[in-house]
């Protein structure tokens, strides 16, 4: 029996004294985040930056409620304000909000080209140490402005953040032109090449955005953008890859003449390193199988062999993986296809010996490719 | 079925030491891990596994010896005036660890959950529960352990595993084996730490129905509790890479949130593991706090423990409060698991060496 | 305080058991007129008691007298059992010797003809007689009286009952009279080792309560309690079985029940046969299963006249529905207001689009909701039949819908605790639904305090209560803590019949298997043509 009072006046003590409950805040009393934009402020004002929040306008979106009707004006409302930190900076904005920020429905951040190029780490920082972040969320570094990007005005989606969020999902999947890195993903690939990764790309124009290609971080800083050709090339040595099923489509020039549309589907990679004279040798095989979607030129030929296009194929991969090679090793010098990881989990000896001077051997080591590419179907016409 | 004494069967120990030992260790194993042994964590966490066997097995033997007797008795019957004193310094040891455990649940409830409730609320709320559970007796917080097991490790498990299937990266393991020796002993340490718990058996084997089942219950226990703390380690590692899991500081629960494809239905659930994690939390406190009242009943020589059991509760809050933030926290903690270990290996040992002396001397 | 501590030290006292105060304390006397007084004061102003004078014997001069009360006796009887042979038939036979006749022995014997009969010298035991619709005969000069079965009164057809129909399964259920009863669990039960014990319990009320158990199975020792516990009784009215279960439960502070009720034999049947003991209470249609376990009120005799596939599913879909109505509206405050970042991103929109110009906090609304619909639940068992459905639904309908036009809900709100009342009518056992639907309060409440951390809290409080309540000495959670796993082919799901060979441990019976082996694999085996 005397346990049960103890615990009754624990509970009764409990709500008394501590009244209230601390941590419940009714939902339409916050107010969620959809989109993050940071960026540095150009002139004079060195390390201060713009911080953009975009939340949306929850009478306009009212499912049953509010149907029918003329589509109203974007249901989203941005809100900025300047300051040193990111932190520091939203609660600045606090100021003006009628509603308590909520954090954890934002699924995509954007970096602006002048704060990415000044250095990430101080902006991830953040992300990393408050719960109320997703690591889920999506980054994007930005051409220009990103609060460019958060001020879009989007027709097919109520949302900028679904529209670009949707475009990555699609995309890299899709045509293999994009990478899928949540801020998450970034963070650890930073960690553990210190400091060297790629991120989504954004380019944002009036009522659309181009989400494809991607920015080349080296250094904790932008250095760089890569087409988005070029980013498949390094996507195909990549392991992502084999564990998600993606689909893209290459254009040919068959001897021939004429251009033939392939789709490539279920690809494979394998990496292997050598060490020769010294210096590491690369050996990538790749596997993938296609079909061909479109064709330029008309067959008259009863007989149709869909092996000879497998050659073009594969020369061209290999031309695109070593063009995205070039512009990655000798442009950027920057180690993005994840050689010194490779190194440092299968040769731990020799990276032992040269992991302090891999920024400076990286642009110099040989790739061996041997692409296979198999033709399968064809679709429903010769 | 209807044990009319308060004594519980082989399979209730197992799950009752199961359930204790996977306490609060789980989410920063990975992280102490991590920083120390790097990609051969779970090498770590089989060595920590097989030498907390060995603990079992000497703290378990040395029960055997004297099936109806606790630590406190057998302590003073083979050695006398440091027996008191080793039962004074367990059941310090064991309020303390109470403490501490409650806080670190507390820290992370607070941290991830709650974050405007004051911890005070938290530790209280979890406490008062252990008092009403622990006021029944060892066999219904065995019983009540059975129940909760399934409910507790069934999403743990499925939802770990999609985790790792999908996110992870398992070359993450790879430089295989560089560990030198003193790496080793430094990681063995941590792991060993996580293990901690079963000194409770120190006190509860005259309560089970077959105490000389008692070596076998703990190493079935500690096996399943190993392949449960390899598999998160696993986890947490390919998915987050070495560099990163040192970094946090409770990657068991920061790697849930990186559930992206995991969650069609519900995005995000890191939550709903963080309530079920309530229950390892409770599964782990109750058996301790029960343990110490038990403890002092028996060196007072009272007949009930359940007078204990309350104003053992302001002890352990104070315990639980003393350190002043997370750091010291799991300092303090460190420093407790010292004197556990102690406990576990030094004494039984003691005491065993004692007693074979004692019937050498006797016998002639 | 101090009378606190002092109870503390006190020796305890041996327990008294109450006994109805003896208010008739006489024997009967030989004189049949004062005999007659004294009955007629017992039954003074009790003017549907008769009191029948005759005179029988070989020479018309033995007088008699008959106490029946109008109502409770089946008159033919009295005509045909006693008075025929009495007057008529002693009259035509011839005696050597007179003093042959006389005696008590010799109209017990060879005089009535009805087959109950039974002798007594109490006044007492007469007068409980006449009240339960035997017919006391006296006779001048004897001062023992005989009680003649007499009883017969109009009740209840046996029909279907109505707190539980099955689909599939008989439509006869429990009616209000004991016999009835005993009769139908005993056309069920052809075996000897069914026992039936009688009990009279309630001081003034004097009900007939049987105690049903089948000898071999049962657990000697759950038999010993349920007879000490009855008992123990000494309310002065019992008038349902309901109210002997409140008395001889083993917590009555437990929001769950825990003992079965059914109005169903063959649900009492099956109990029996599990090594259950049935309890049967005069003028109440439901009989009282004991000892029963949390799975077990969750189980219907459907589930056993089913293939298994369905039972299964619908006992899954059960147990689904018990936790979605103790947890939901919990859950629900819980997301929304501590933590909406589990709920998707497009859902979480959508609430919050709607719970635009709600002036309450989710917990103020959720508690006006539930509590809404708990009125309305009353409101439709208070009104007759059709219009209390119709008025329930409607009522539900409307109110929502009125409460989310005015802005005083939020359609998500109205939607959870409709789906919560859903729930808990799929649960078989109304006591079981009724402690549910208190428990759902009480998550409500942890989880505005502390979130889904109360809830889980709550949960655990929860899960040690049931741990630790027992049901006549057997686990509550019986299945699910006891090492006997072949159990829990009949839990969650129900496997199919074959393979169901033993009784489920609660009632811990005397012998566990149920039948030898397994189903016909071959068909049987047919005899030749020779």
């Amino acid at each position: 029996m005397k346990g049960k009072v103890f615990i009754l006046t624990v509970l009764i003590g409990a709500s008394i004294f501590f009244h209230g409950c601390w941590n419940m805040m009714d939902l339409e009393k916050k107010t969620f985040i959809m989109m993050m934009g940071i960026d540095a402020l150009p002139e004079g004002q060195q390390d201060k930056i713009k911080v953009t929040l975009t939340m949306p306008v929850p009478r306009q979106l009212a499912g049953a409620e509010g149907g029918g009707g003329p589509r109203p004006e974007t249901p989203q409302q941005i809100l900025q304000s300047t300051g040193n930190t990111v932190y520091g900076t939203i609660r600045q904005i606090t100021n003006r909000l009628s509603r308590q920020l909520y954090f954890e429905h934002m699924t995509a951040i954007v970096i602006g080209e002048e704060a990415a190029k000044g250095g990430l780490d101080r902006f991830l920082d953040v992300f990393q140490r408050n719960k109320d972040f997703l690591r889920m969320a999506k980054l994007y570094i930005c051409e220009g402005k990103a609060e460019d990007v958060l001020k879009m005005e989007t027709e097919m989606e109520p949302l900028v953040v679904t529209y670009i969020n949707q475009i990555v999902h699609f995309n890299s999947s899709r045509s293999l032109r994009a990478i899928n890195y949540s801020i998450g993903k970034v963070i650890t690939e930073l960690h553990e090449t210190n400091g060297n990764s790629l991120v989504m790309r954004i380019r944002p124009e009036k009522k659309e955005a181009v989400v494809a290609g991607s920015a080349v971080i080296k250094n904790w800083k932008l250095v760089g953008w890569l087409s988005d050709r070029e980013t498949r090339g390094i996507l195909w040595m990549l392991k992502e890859i084999n564990r998600i099923s993606v689909e893209t489509s290459i254009e040919l020039q068959t001897p021939q003449k004429g251009l033939v549309v392939l789709d490539l589907v279920n690809f494979t990679n394998k990496t292997k390193a050598k060490i020769q004279d010294g210096m590491p040798v690369f050996y990538i095989n790749m596997r993938g199988e296609a079909r061909i979607v479109e064709k330029e030129e008309r067959i008259i030929k009863k007989e149709e062999n869909l092996e000879r296009y497998e050659k073009p194929i594969e020369q061209a991969i290999t031309k695109e993986i070593n063009n995205a090679l070039q512009k990655v090793q000798d442009e950027y010098r920057v180690d993005v296809v994840n050689f010194g990881e490779h190194l440092r989990k299968y040769r731990p000896d020799y990276w032992e010996t040269v992991k302090e001077k891999w920024d400076l051997m990286f642009p110099h080591v040989k790739v061996v490719l041997n692409v296979d590419v198999k033709i399968r179907r064809q679709g429903i016409f010769k | 079925m209807l044990t009319k004494n308060d004594k519980i069967t082989t399979p209730q120990t197992i799950v009752l030491i199961i359930t204790t030992l996977i306490g609060v260790w789980i989410t920063t194993l990975p992280a102490t891990l991590a920083e120390k042994s790097g990609p051969d964590s779970w090498l770590m966490v089989i060595i920590g596994g097989v030498i907390s066997v060995l603990g079992a097995a000497i703290v378990t033997s040395t029960g055997r010896q004297f099936p109806e007797k606790t630590f406190i008795e057998y302590s003073v019957e083979t050695l006398g005036v440091f027996g008191h004193l080793f039962n004074l310094g367990l059941i310090i040891y064991l309020v303390i660890l109470t403490g501490m455990v409650v806080r670190i649940f507390g820290e992370v409830i607070k941290v991830f959950l709650l974050d405007r409730t004051p911890i005070e609320v938290i530790i209280l709320t979890m406490l008062a529960l252990c008092v009403y559970l622990t006021r029944h007796g060892i066999e219904p917080i065995a019983r009540t352990a059975e129940v909760l097991l399934p409910i507790l490790m069934l999403p743990v498990i499925i939802i770990y595993l999609m985790i790792i299937l999908f996110n992870g990266d398992l070359s993450n393991f790879m430089p295989f084996l560089r560990l030198d020796f003193k790496e080793i002993i430094a990681g063995t340490k941590a792991t060993v730490v996580s293990f901690l718990g079963f000194e409770v058996l120190l006190l509860f084997i005259p309560l089970m129905q077959n105490p000389h089942q008692s070596t076998y219950s703990s190493f079935v226990a500690i096996l399943m509790v190993s392949i449960l703390y390899l598999f998160v380690v696993v986890t947490v590692i390919a998915v987050l890479g070495i560099v990163e899991t040192s970094l946090l500081i409770w990657p068991g629960i920061s790697v849930l949130r990186m559930t992206e494809t995991a969650g069609t239905v519900f995005p995000r659930m890191d939550v709903v593991i963080l309530s079920l994690w309530s229950i390892a939390g409770f599964t782990t406190i109750s058996p301790m706090l029960f343990a110490s009242a038990f403890g002092i009943s028996r060196i007072l020589k009272a007949r009930e423990f359940k007078s204990f059991i309350v104003p053992l509760v302001p002890v352990a809050y104070m315990i639980a409060m003393f350190p002043k933030d997370v750091l010291e926290a799991r300092k303090a903690v460190e420093a407790v698991s010292n004197m556990g270990l102690f406990y576990i290996f030094v004494v039984p040992l003691l005491i065993l060496t004692a007693h074979w002396i004692r019937r050498r001397v006797l016998n002639r | 305080m101090l009378g606190f501590l002092k109870n503390l030290f006190k020796k305890k006292q041996p327990e008294k058991i109450y006994t109805r105060p003896l208010r008739i304390n006489d024997r009967l006397s030989r004189n049949l007129e004062k005999n007659l007084e004294t009955f007629k004061n017992i039954f003074k102003d009790c003017d549907d008691v008769i009191f029948k004078r005759f005179c029988f014997g070989p020479d018309g001069k033995s007088k008699g007298l008959l106490i029946f009360i109008d109502g409770l006796v089946e008159k033919e009887r009295i005509h045909y059992g006693i008075l025929e042979p009495l007057i008529y038939e002693i009259n035509l036979k011839t005696f050597n010797n007179k003093k042959e006749f006389l005696g008590i022995d010799y109209i017990v014997d060879q005089g009535i003809t009805a087959p109950e009969v039974k002798r007594t010298k109490e006044m007492r035991e007469l007068v409980e007689a006449a009240l339960s619709g035997e017919t006391v005969l006296i006779i001048e000069g004897f001062n023992e009286g005989v009680i003649v079965g007499t009883r017969g009164w109009k009740s209840r057809n046996v029909e279907e009952p109505t707190s539980e129909s099955a689909v599939r399964g008989p439509r006869e259920g429990f009616v209000e009279n004991l016999k009835t009863n005993t009769t139908l669990i005993r056309r069920r039960l052809r075996d000897n080792e069914l026992k039936v014990k009688m009990y009279k319990v309630g001081t003034r009320t004097n009900t007939e309560v049987a105690v049903l158990y089948v000898e071999d199975l049962a657990n000697p020792e759950v038999v010993k309690e349920v007879d000490n516990r009855i008992r123990k009784i000494n309310k002065d009215a019992i008038q349902e079985s309901g109210e002997i279960e409140q008395l001889i439960e083993d917590d009555w502070l437990s929001p769950f029940p825990q003992v079965r009720y059914t109005e169903r034999p063959d649900v009492a049947v099956s109990s029996l046969m599990e090594g259950k003991i049935a309890i049967i209470v005069d003028t109440s249609p439901f009989v009282i299963l004991v000892p029963m376990s949390f799975i077990g009120l969750l189980q219907t005799s459907e589930d056993y006249f089913e293939r298994w596939y369905i039972a299964s599913f619908i006992r899954l879909l059960r147990f689904t529905g018990i936790f979605i109505s103790l947890m939901m509206p919990g859950l629900y405050v819980a997301l929304i207001a501590f933590h909406p970042g589990m709920i998707p991103t497009p859902l979480a929109l959508s609430i919050a689009a709607t719970r635009e110009g709600v002036p309450f906090t989710a917990l103020v609304e959720a508690l006006i909701m539930s509590f809404s619909i708990e009125l309305l639940r009353e409101a439709g068992l208070r009104l007759p039949a059709p219009i209390g459905q119709t008025v329930g639904m409607v009522g539900g309908i409307i109110v929502g819908e009125a409460a989310v036009r005015a802005g005083i809900v939020s359609p998500i709100m109205v939607i959870i605790v409709a789906f919560t009342a859903i729930s808990s009518f799929a649960t078989p056992n109304y006591s079981l639904a009724a402690g549910i639907r208190v428990l759902t309060f009480v998550v409500l409440g942890a989880a505005a305090f502390l979130g889904l951390y109360g809830i889980a809290l709550v949960f655990m409080a929860l899960v040690v209560h049931l741990v630790t309540l027992k049901s006549f000495g057997s686990h509550y959670l019986s299945p699910l803590v006891s090492a006997r796993l072949i159990e829990l082919l009949d839990t969650f799901i129900r496997a199919p019949l074959f393979m169901l060979k033993y009784r489920p441990g609660v009632s811990r019976p005397q012998e566990y298997k149920r039948q030898r082996n397994e189903r016909r694999d071959n068909p049987p085996r047919e005899e030749s043509e020779d």
